[in-house]
């Protein structure tokens, strides 16, 4: 088994190889079953869900699954002796390309880190381990009556450090706000091997302001800076109670309008929904029994609380709603609640079909505008999908003026998989030019570092002299975030959208 | 220990769209098709929710995303198919969880049954494995030769397992499997004919035993029976019977798959003709390959399918017919109101474990419940994870002998943790290899066919 020394250490920008001896040494790390090196298998880590790595998925040259921090920071010292890249890694359900290998090296695949370790409730906070899937967090806490609010639509599947690592959030964001609001400390592995914890070593308070806030530096840095280890997040109390309003609307701006109306008169949705015509259509076709009221969007609010206060508001949204809806429902009976939501919790699975013969892609799937201008974006992206000749099924957290826009593509047609880069760039210029930002809780990995310096302007450099004075050798999954000098690395400017640096 | 080194990991190798390069439309049906059914996966990551390989082992080869990926990535024309891939595709017990779960309505049944079946006319079967099913289970003679010379040696090899009459334990490690094993004592063949019940005749069941029943557990047929004859049916066991096809259809070796259920069909037909009777199971993986796999995937959308469908000499509605009478025995049982046969309240204490093909595929799940809960009252205990699979998956158990052993462990925990003397199933797949499971463990429960409690029920009354 080779030693590494300090000799080994390579300063030079080009990623080192992983060679025979590297994969024996990860073996003797770890154990032999837990390192993947087969051309065969590598494949399956080549991919997440964004578009860009189905059209260009690289494989990694090895893949290991460590069981502990002391693995993990052993993993990191061999790679960072040998300039090698490093890749976390968790559900790969991420629709960036974050957690794919594009400049190879080792994936480190945390899905057998996926203990809870402690559930300290009466502190309201639970300590877990990074491959945790997020709904068994949730299912080990309903039965003490506290829950983690974040609710991406993968919680079947994602990972705890990979929502960490993206700053994830969904419906309920408009009220719980995203997963950074529940950190409250990390344990992270960083280059050298050293591990640190954020947020006090010892520490079991709610809050901390004692030092930089190193914990929110990591939270959504996308696996760019170290990986995490271990966390420590904040459980709330789960609400009694839910209740749901369905309004239908002949207007997009009128819309747009009656979320406004409904923060004006103090309400606090937990979530709130828009489906615009096209992703109405997609849940009918998807599910026959299914009827949705006719209109240009239906807004799907939903209240949770204490049960008056739910019934209060409820009514309350349902009158603020009538102002300009031409259809208002509400429900608070649990049966009739999964009802009307029905349309809503169908519809990621209802794009997909409809259009024969095509797929959904994950590309220009995350822009999020100011509320009153989401109309003038639902338009806009109706508008795109006209001009290019396909399908683009829009739905999103209004309540935040996050959308989700899924294009149906037919990648047999070369000429059509080129539209879509396209309409892809205007979808997020749309976004900008709406004063709005080109992700709203996906993340940038590789697919949206072309339009990072016209978002952030100088802040970029900031972001850059960050990594580099943590990552000084750019191991921790580079090509990602737009974060290497423009010299080195990845050809920021490759990607197909054709935008500028 | 040296690691064999390929070359790979040269990670960004530019924008590549294989289903552009490769597109043919209508001038190859068969692999458009396929080429859509690949397209169609949009990498949501949906199927580790539920995968049982998956859950084992956490690598991401196991979920029908990692293997669709793969037969995507072997499209292209300069990556070398070799045998290692097909083992990667056969890391899976065809339970059909992540096509029912597909969020983009993917069937991944049909794309991974059609990636065996291209690969397979690349790479070939493994000797071994082409033995079992070609040899063994396409060859209805050979299968019983091979029963009758296995019950002939039985003795010299196995010794009989102390507490299970109908066992017999190997006395070595069995080289596939790697350590001892029990077998079913081989007791001669089912033999077709007609049971008529002792009163008036209320219906007629046409039973199709398989493979296990036919060479291990005929007992199981006779349960049937006793069951059946309590509730005036008639039970038929048709003449020219053969292998469901099943495992040479999961292995991708598609004209066996065929040449089987060609037999069956000519079989079974003219019992179903014109009359209302239904064709019973006791086995949900060889019915589900009778009302699902033939219809949609052998004489449907793999390859060949429509053309073997015309050469057969039977017409889609002979396969509808077929799909539309197969039922679960265990639960048309119950529907016929077999509970007023059964005495009730005092059988042993039992739990249930769910067969994946029963459950999800056939979406049985309260009937053998109720069943239990009727013969013996409080003393049914679901044991934990109702879903999980025992990790048998036909040939799966040998090709893949540690993840099945594996998979198989962890089940029988969770079943003997609820200390019953019995453990229930309604699969003689399910049974034998949790047989094998509990007496791993240690555990010194009965693994039993639900049908065979139904009939010491019907026969205490």
């Amino acid at each position: 088994m080779p030693t590494v020394t300090d000799q080994d250490v390579r300063l030079s920008p080009a990623p080192g190889r992983v060679s025979a001896a590297i994969i024996e040494t990860l073996r003797s790390l770890t154990a032999p079953e837990r390192v993947l090196h087969g051309r065969h298998e590598l494949v399956a880590y080549s991919y997440d869900a964004s578009f860009l790595t189905r059209l260009r998925p690289a494989p990694p040259e090895v893949v290991v699954q460590p069981l502990s921090t002391a693995e993990v920071a052993s993993i990191v010292r061999l790679a960072s002796a040998h300039g090698i890249p490093i890749v976390g890694r968790g559900a790969g359900t991420s629709q960036t390309g974050g957690p794919v290998a594009v400049q190879g090296g080792i994936v480190v695949d945390f899905a057998r880190m996926n203990k809870i370790l402690e559930l300290d409730l009466a502190d309201l906070q639970v300590v877990v381990e990074p491959g945790l899937i997020h709904q068994h967090l949730n299912e080990a806490l309903q039965p003490h009556g506290f829950y983690f609010p974040p609710d991406p639509g993968s919680t079947a599947m994602c990972t705890i450090a990979g929502m960490v690592s993206n700053n994830a959030s969904g419906m309920r964001a408009v009220k719980y706000g995203a997963t950074a609001e529940y950190v409250l400390g990390l344990e992270v592995v960083l280059a050298d091997g050293t591990v640190i914890n954020t947020g006090g070593i010892n520490s079991r308070s709610l809050k901390c302001v004692s030092g930089y806030d190193l914990t929110h530096l990591f939270v959504g840095s996308e696996g760019t800076l170290g990986l995490i280890t271990r966390l420590r997040l904040k459980v709330l109390p789960l609400p009694e109670k839910r209740a749901v309003v369905m309004a239908a609307f002949d207007q997009l701006t009128a819309a747009g309008e009656t979320v406004v109306d409904i923060f004006r008169a103090r309400l606090r949705p937990a979530a709130c929904e828009i489906m615009d015509r096209t992703a109405c259509l997609a849940a009918t076709l998807h599910s026959p029994g299914l009827t949705l009221p006719d209109g240009e969007a239906v807004l799907f609010i939903q209240l949770d609380g204490v049960p008056p206060a739910v019934k209060y508001e409820a009514e309350k949204v349902a009158e603020v709603c009538r102002r300009r809806a031409t259809h208002v429902e509400w429900a608070e009976d649990p049966k009739r609640v999964a009802q009307l939501w029905l349309a809503r919790s169908t519809i990621g699975a209802a794009t997909g079909r409809v259009r024969e013969g095509a797929t959904r892609v994950c590309a220009g799937e995350d822009i999020c505008v100011p509320i009153m201008e989401v109309p003038a974006a639902l338009a806009g992206i109706q508008a795109i999908a006209a001009k290019y000749g396909f399908p683009i099924v829009t739905y999103g957290h209004i309540g935040d003026g996050n959308l989700h826009s899924a294009p149906l593509v037919d990648m047999r047609d070369p000429a059509e998989v080129e539209r879509v880069h396209q309409a892809v760039d205007e979808i997020h210029r749309l976004s900008l030019s709406l004063r709005g930002t080109v992700t709203g809780e996906h993340g940038v990995g590789m697919v949206r570092q072309q339009y990072l310096a016209e978002e952030h302007g100088p802040a970029l450099d900031v972001m850059r002299k960050i990594k580099a004075a943590i990552d000084p050798q750019g191991l921790f999954n580079p090509g990602k975030m737009a974060l290497e000098p423009q010299e080195a690395g990845m050809p920021v400017n490759d990607a197909p959208q054709g935008g500028q640096q | 220990m040296t690691v064999d080194r390929e070359p790979s990991g040269a990670a960004d190798q530019g924008e590549r769209n294989i289903f552009a390069e490769l597109s043919r439309g209508d001038a190859d049906r068969d692999f458009e098709r396929y080429l859509i059914e690949l397209q169609n996966c949009m990498r949501c990551g949906q199927c580790r929710t539920n995968c049982p390989v998956f859950k084992g082992f956490g690598a991401e080869t196991d979920v029908a995303r990692g293997k669709i990926a793969l037969l995507a990535h072997a499209l292209s024309p300069e990556v070398k198919a070799d045998r290692d891939m097909y083992a990667w595709l056969t890391m899976c017990v065809n339970c059909g969880r992540c096509r029912l779960e597909c969020p983009s309505g993917t069937d991944t049944g049909y794309a991974l049954l059609e990636g065996r079946l291209r690969l397979l006319q690349k790479v070939g079967m493994p000797a071994v494995k082409a033995l079992m099913v070609r040899g063994v289970f396409g060859n209805e003679g050979l299968l019983n030769a091979g029963a009758t010379a296995l019950g002939l040696v039985q003795p010299l090899l196995f010794r009989p397992s102390e507490a299970d009459p109908r066992h017999v334990r190997s006395l070595w490690r069995l080289p596939m499997l790697g350590q001892r094993v029990l077998l079913p004592r081989m007791r001669g063949q089912v033999k077709p004919g007609v049971v008529d019940p002792p009163g008036e005749v209320k219906g007629t069941v046409v039973v199709y035993p398989g493979c296990l029943i036919d060479v291990g557990y005929p007992e199981l047929l006779s349960a049937l029976i006793t069951v059946y004859q309590a509730l005036g049916y008639r039970v038929v066991v048709p003449r020219g019977l053969v292998c469901c096809g099943a495992p040479a259809a999961y292995a991708g070796d598609v004209a066996t798959a065929r040449r089987l259920a060609v037999a069956n069909i000519a079989a079974i037909l003219p019992h179903l003709r014109g009359t209302e009777a239904k064709l019973a199971f006791l086995c949900p993986s060889c019915a589900v390959a009778f009302n699902h796999d033939y219809p949609e995937y052998l004489f449907g959308q793999m390859s060949g399918g429509a053309e073997a469908l015309a050469a057969s000499g039977f017409a889609a509605a002979d396969l509808e017919l077929i799909a539309a009478q197969t039922v679960d025995a265990t639960a048309l049982a119950w529907e016929l109101g077999i509970g007023e046969h059964l005495a009730g309240d005092d059988g042993p204490s039992v739990t249930y474990h769910d067969p994946c093909h029963l459950r999800r595929l056939m979406n049985v799940i309260d009937e053998p419940r109720a069943i239990l809960r009727h013969l013996s009252g409080d003393q049914f205990v679901e044991a934990a994870n109702p879903d999980s699979c025992c990790g048998f998956g036909g040939t799966f158990a040998l090709e893949h002998a540690d993840a099945s052993a594996t998979m198989l462990e962890r089940r029988s925990r969770e079943l003997a943790a609820t200390e019953t003397e019995v453990v229930a199933t309604a699969c003689p797949g399910c049974m034998a290899w949790l047989a094998n499971g509990l007496d791993r463990i240690g555990s010194r429960q009965r693994a039993v066919h639900l049908i065979e409690l139904m009939a010491e029920a019907v026969a205490g009354v």
